[in-house]
């Protein structure tokens, strides 16, 4: 077993910014992350074998994430950095159970910071299954990181300023995207400018990315949704159709595109399994999401000792993150008796107040991309809602009609939420379109249990004694 | 505008070190650093798994590792995350069939 | 229902659902009432049906037992194998065994549900050593001629189960040891029940028995009184201190076994197998179950990785192709322990009003057919279908010292 005194679970904005603020008042924290490179989802560096294209200047997304890097790697010998590295779970009262092609071990930490991210968030509707339909940034990985076009003709789907980014980012790998197709109306868009004006900077990089599709001549259709994808074992076609306010469709006035890729997104869900195994108090906040655990002001949990940064507490974007982070490193580095109590309150003073400022604006936004009731008209009794069990949506009913109220009992009867993702992909709309049909609120339906392990390990591996035999190994690329 | 990049998806860029690998007997090449979910789109194809109650297609979903419906055999283990594992120098990928213990088509 | 119900059976899991079916079989007008808290044991048990191999020590006890022998090697004369439970305890397992083909076909005709009842190939102990070779036999002779356990050579086993590692020294075979789906049996009595004329509440926790003078008058249930005939206590780990609302100490306890499960497989395993370590059976969905431990720790509901592994590493030796598979999911019940081990069940004297249905610690899922419909007979004051004496609270009672 490794003793440490602050453990950052997450290499991604917040998991970093964690890491910088706990060394810098002079604490070692060890940070792991599960893919072969620091960075997470938003900062995402190539393999060393991959390098990015040179081409147009970086944008201010990826300018931070350079920056942050940069002083990450200034402060790294004071940093243990542990890649492809999975926790797989989480113990009473800090433990950490953590699997590495090497082997496997459990983590003690004194303070943890839990900085896991997110996920997309993709409501099930007639034909998502195909190949070819995926998440935006599942097609923003193949073209920016792996240099592979994920099909020719894309339609990119669902609400956000993602879409915008995935769409530009799609065209300039060279797949013609046909529309970028997003539920909320034009009027609306509008109506939330005032909130927006907030942060300049960030409106800036709005507008640009909508400046640079216009030229590309790539139609923005807005108030429409993607109400089908059809095809014989792939993509071939798309159904879109004008939406209402709730997002619901109607399908009378709908129309077909010609597309073999479909990239659709409706926000994101934060990663909240681990902090769930830790026993942490949960809430239900759709503008951040979905499931959150509690937080106090210093971001930690109902769990003593464990804090959660980033969009792993609560979708708000990169900026939110790396101020949590350093919010985050900076209570946990106070905990540890390296900062007193007049130095950490100097510290988080600036912290708070960019943070105040960053979620007035990302309320705006999220107020607009908060996840509708319409959504739940798209799938059909046909409709497979549960990816890994294939289950439609009229068997779950059935399930529910049995006085189903008890989700375990729903579980067991059909076994929705019972495959490898643990409920990941389908519980989250599933849990809307119950809450609807049983009259209760998301927040009485719950969060479905998650149970470890988080990860796929092996038998062979985990029968092996815990300790990875020549000690903690460090990154090899920076 | 900025030129649309190389990136390519039938014939990966001669920037990155060649990998040879096998999908279903076929012998392929990839790049060095790409996962097994690139290097398969990248070789024009986009199912390698068919479901085990319903026999459908499916290949990348989420590209990050949470959804596990790009599951493949590489190497004669089934469940294998194509977009999480890194193509390697003679790797035999095979799609997998419903558990994908090698029992055929559902 | 408008009037107050003539029983209410307080605990939805598979006992309570069994005496209520058995309640609306014979129309007694009754209620079940449920609160599905975490580590309820039926929701957590693996399944498996082992009648015999329970009760003489060759189920999930031997495990315990080995592992509380690893712990303290100088034996000094024990015997190599768990104590066995008393006939009269076999023998109703056996008899609640027997009753799974009938039911699974009655519930799936009244309530439209499989229970997964799967009478595969029995349940095979693993004989690894000498010393095991020794227990097997003395238990062989000491069974009645109507119950057999087969002894098979290692070749033998060999061919029965192909997964199994071969360096084995043989193996006792237990015919008539089946796997059901425990939380499907659940439902399906309740389901049943309900269809017979039952009532269902949900999400309802029972917080008191109320108690007037002799009599247990009804329960306290969401700060509402439930005024009933008859409680049945079938609240399983938390038996005990519903019991003691009423002032009766009930030696119920719980008990953690931890359980891992892997991902879908091919068929692998056509019996349950059972070894010092772990015992393993395939699911009908696939996966295989491995499980468990044995653990005093309270209403703590985690897995340790501690436990994963040994229960892992106990798995990979018994059946070599298992390490490149991987654990899908790993999870703690608690089991409803006693301090005989046998259940407790039935009125208790001197208290009207009150029957006990719970303590089935590792052999709650096999037992609950005759339990169910014990319990309704002694509700219903009909003459018992099985002598219930042995498992009356009542026995505890004359060795707490004065």
């Amino acid at each position: 077993m490794i003793r440490r005194r602050l453990v950052i679970v997450g290499a991604g904005p917040a998991g970093l910014s964690a890491a910088i603020a706990a060394a810098e008042a002079g604490l070692d924290p060890m940070v792991i992350d599960e893919n072969p490179r620091i960075g997470g989802q938003i900062y995402r560096q190539p393999p060393p074998a991959l390098p990015p294209e040179g081409g147009p200047p970086l944008s201010s997304a990826a300018r931070r994430g350079v920056d942050l890097l940069h002083r990450f790697h200034q402060l790294r010998a004071r940093i243990t950095v542990l890649t492809e590295t999975g926790a797989w779970g989480l113990f009473p009262p800090r433990r950490l159970a953590v699997h590495a092609t090497r082997g496997w071990d459990t983590i003690e930490a004194e303070q943890l910071i839990l900085a896991p991210g997110a996920y997309e968030y993709v409501p099930p509707f007639p034909g998502w299954t195909l190949p070819g339909v995926m998440t935006p940034g599942a097609a923003q990985l193949m073209a920016k990181t792996m240099h592979v076009r994920p099909g020719q003709r894309v339609v990119v789907a669902g609400t956000g300023p993602f879409l915008l980014v995935v769409a530009e980012q799609l065209h300039r790998a060279g797949l013609a995207v046909l529309a970028v197709v997003e539920t909320v109306r034009a009027v609306e868009a509008v109506a939330a400018l005032p909130r927006l004006l907030g942060h300049l900077g960030l409106l800036g990089e709005g507008l640009g990315y909508l400046y640079r599709l216009r030229r590309a001549k790539i139609p923005i259709l807005r108030g429409q949704v993607v109400t089908e994808a059809r095809g014989d074992g792939e993509v071939r076609e798309v159904v879109i159709a004008p939406c209402d306010r709730d997002w619901r469709p109607d399908s009378s006035r709908r129309r077909t595109v010609m597309a073999d890729t479909l990239c659709v997104g409706y926000g994101f869900v934060p990663r909240t399994q681990l902090a769930q195994l830790a026993g942490c108090r949960m809430r239900f906040a759709d503008e951040l999401g979905g499931w959150v655990p509690e937080v106090d002001e210093d971001l930690e949990t109902s769990v003593p000792g464990l804090r959660v940064a980033g969009d792993g507490g609560g979708v708000a974007g990169a900026l939110v993150a790396q101020e949590e982070g350093t919010l985050a490193g900076l209570a946990a580095a106070h905990h540890l008796g390296r900062l007193d109590a007049a130095a950490f309150a100097r510290a988080r003073k600036p912290v708070l107040r960019r943070l105040r400022r960053l979620r007035r604006f990302r309320a705006g936004l999220d107020a607009l991309s908060r996840v509708r009731g319409g959504l739940s008209a798209l799938a059909t009794a046909e409709t497979i809602v549960c990816r890994c069990e294939e289950l439609t949506r009229a068997e779950v009913e059935t399930g529910l009609t049995f006085g189903g109220t008890d989700i375990r009992t729903l579980k067991v009867m059909t076994r929705l939420g019972m495959g490898p993702c643990q409920g990941c992909m389908c519980w989250p709309a599933a849990a809307r379109w119950i809450a609807a049909r049983t009259g209760r609120s998301s927040a009485e339906v719950g969060p479905l249990s998650v149970r470890p392990p988080l990860t796929p390990v092996s038998l062979g591996d985990l029968a092996r004694e815990p300790g990875f035999a020549d000690g903690p190994a460090a990154e090899v690329a920076p | 505008m900025t030129p649309p990049s190389s990136a390519s998806r039938n014939a990966p860029g001669t920037e990155g070190r060649p990998v040879c690998w096998h999908f279903d007997g076929e012998e392929l090449r990839a790049v060095e650093g790409q996962t097994v979910a690139a290097a398969l789109l990248a070789a024009g194809r986009r199912t390698w798994r068919t479901t085990g109650r319903r026999g459908e297609p499916r290949g990348l979903f989420c590209g990050m590792g949470v959804c596990f419906d790009c599951l493949v055999r590489i190497d004669g283990r089934p469940n294998c995350r194509a977009c999480q594992t890194p193509v390697a120098n003679g790797m035999r990928v095979e799609t997998q069939h419903g558990s994908g213990s090698g029992e055929g088509p559902a | 229902m408008s009037r107050a119900p003539e029983v209410i059976v307080v605990g939805g899991g598979v006992i309570g659902c069994a005496v209520t079916y058995e309640l609306a079989r014979r129309s007694v007008p009754v209620l079940l009432l449920d609160q599905s808290l975490p580590g309820r044991a039926t929701s957590a048990s693996a399944g498996g049906l082992w009648p015999l191999g329970e009760a003489v020590g060759l189920g999930c006890g031997v495990i315990y037992h080995a592992a509380r022998t690893a712990a303290d090697p100088a034996g000094n004369g024990k015997t190599h194998g768990p104590a066995p439970l008393p006939d009269a305890f076999r023998d109703f397992l056996v008899r609640s065994n027997a009753l799974f083909p009938d039911l699974a076909a009655e519930l799936r005709e009244l309530a439209g549900l499989d229970v997964e009842f799967a009478p595969g190939a029995g349940l095979l102990f693993v004989i690894e050593s000498e010393a095991e070779r020794a227990f097997v036999e003395d238990v062989a002779r000491s069974l009645p001629p109507a119950l057999r356990l087969e002894v098979l050579t290692a070749e033998a086993v060999a061919r029965l189960e192909p997964a199994l590692r071969r360096d084995v020294a043989g193996g006792a075979l237990l015919l008539g040891e089946y796997q059901v789906n425990p939380m499907l049996l659940a439902e399906g009595f309740k389901r049943a029940a309900i269809r017979l004329g039952a009532s269902f509440r949900p999400n309802v926790r029972v917080t008191g028995l109320r108690r007037q003078g002799n009599r247990i008058a009804g329960v306290e249930a969401g700060g509402e009184f439930l005024p009933c005939g008859a409680v049945v206590n079938a609240a399983g780990s938390w038996a005990g201190r519903l019991a003691a609302t009423a002032g009766l100490e009930l030696p119920v306890f719980p008990v953690r076994g931890q359980i891992v499960l892997t991902e879908t497989l091919p068929p692998t395993l056509k019996a349950c197998l059972s070894t010092s370590a772990c015992y393993l059976l395939q699911k009908a969905h696939g996966e295989v179950l491995i499980g468990s431990t044995t653990e005093h720790s309270g209403f703590d509901v985690s897995v340790t990785p501690e436990a994963i592994r040994s229960l892992c590493l106990g798995a990979v030796r018994a059946v070599p192709r298992l390490r490149e598979v991987r654990v899908k999911r790993a999870w703690a019940g608690l089991r409803p322990g006693t301090p005989d081990e046998l259940p407790i069940l039935g009125p208790v004297a001197g208290l009207d009003g009150y029957f006990n249905a719970t303590g089935g610690f590792r052999t709650g899922i096999v037992a609950a057919p005759l339990t169910g419909r014990v319990v309704a007979q002694w509700v219903r004051g009909e003459s018992l279908c099985y002598p219930g004496e042995a498992f009356l609270m009542d026995r505890f009672r004359a060795s707490v010292p004065v």
